[in-house]
């Protein structure tokens, strides 16, 4: 099955996220977490494609935002285990992309930690795909990198 | 007394011969350390001390500046992912995820896996290319009164 361009998009976020946080100054780590809400807002919005609904408002001219999907899967009865985090990371976006907020080391670590791992987990176990097939060797490593510790390097 | 001049020559070569050997063998386990020297670096300088000259905050540059200090202020050739969160502690430095700065490292030709374990752990080292790179590019030379 081909790999929507939601999918595909995000999984290019992720990886732009992941560059970023490597370079680790004040602006690549801002730039680590834009990457990464969007990386997240996207797979969120392909699971609620999944579910059958619209991606976009009412007015139909832009698309849902991660609130929005969160609340559309939640009344569908689609379980998001990660969803708190998700918002947390959501409001670091919102305060580097508003009021010009810059993010310390472990606060991106964290955030950027819990997005690999959110994206790992739904390709996997929600979409049920196989890593290895869907994603490039590169970006394959770089995501099995943020594995948990017992299975680890 | 031809034989006695032959048997004493012949000595005399084997022992020259096996210095050779012995020198060559030496030689290249000894070269590292006396690159290092060549460099004249501060004996017992710490790894917080060693990563204020660092001038980089990437973290695929700061694991790399590392494997670089294990190796030439410690003489550790080979090293774990545990032994670099060793040295982050040790060094007061905000850790990262030391997984993806080695995958990093290893793409970019500066680190290699040595196929080899230690404690379940694989054990990694710099290359040469990345010793070069850490002198190179990372090391700021010290300042006036430094």
């Amino acid at each position: 099955m081909a790999i929507s361009p939601l999918l595909r998009n995000a999984v290019e976020s992720l990886e732009h996220a992941l560059d970023h946080y490597d370079l680790n100054t004040d602006r690549d780590r801002k730039f680590a977490i834009l990457h990464a809400d969007q990386a997240v807002e996207l797979i969120l919005k392909e699971k609620v494609r999944r579910e059958k609904e619209s991606i976009y408002k009412k007015d139909k001219k832009t698309s849902i935002g991660l609130h929005e999907a969160l609340s559309i899967l939640s009344q569908k009865g689609v379980l998001v285990p990660e969803s708190s985090d998700l918002e947390m990371l959501h409001d670091e976006r919102n305060r580097i992309q508003h009021q010009n907020s810059t993010p310390d080391v472990e606060t991106t670590n964290f955030h950027i930690e819990n997005a690999v791992r959110f994206m790992m987990r739904v390709l996997a176990a929600d979409l049920g795909l196989d890593l290895r097939q869907t994603l490039s060797a590169p970006a394959y490593q770089r995501f099995e990198a943020f594995r948990p510790p017992e299975s680890s390097m | 007394m031809t034989e006695e001049v032959q048997e004493e020559y012949r000595l005399v070569a084997f022992q020259e011969v096996l210095r050779h050997l012995m020198d060559e063998e030496v030689g290249e386990s000894r070269r590292p350390v006396e690159r290092v020297q060549s460099k004249g670096r501060a004996i017992g300088e710490s790894i917080g001390e060693f990563l204020r000259k660092v001038a980089s905050k990437a973290h695929t540059d700061i694991s790399l500046a590392m494997g670089y200090f294990l190796l030439k202020y410690r003489n550790i050739e080979q090293f774990t992912v545990s032994d670099l969160e060793s040295l982050y502690s040790e060094a007061r430095h905000p850790k990262t995820n030391l997984n993806l700065a080695i995958i990093g490292n290893i793409k970019k030709g500066f680190m290699i896996d040595t196929g080899e374990k230690r404690e379940q752990l694989k054990l990694f080292a710099i290359s040469r290319l990345g010793e070069d790179y850490v002198e190179t590019n990372l090391l700021k030379p010290p300042s006036v009164g430094e």
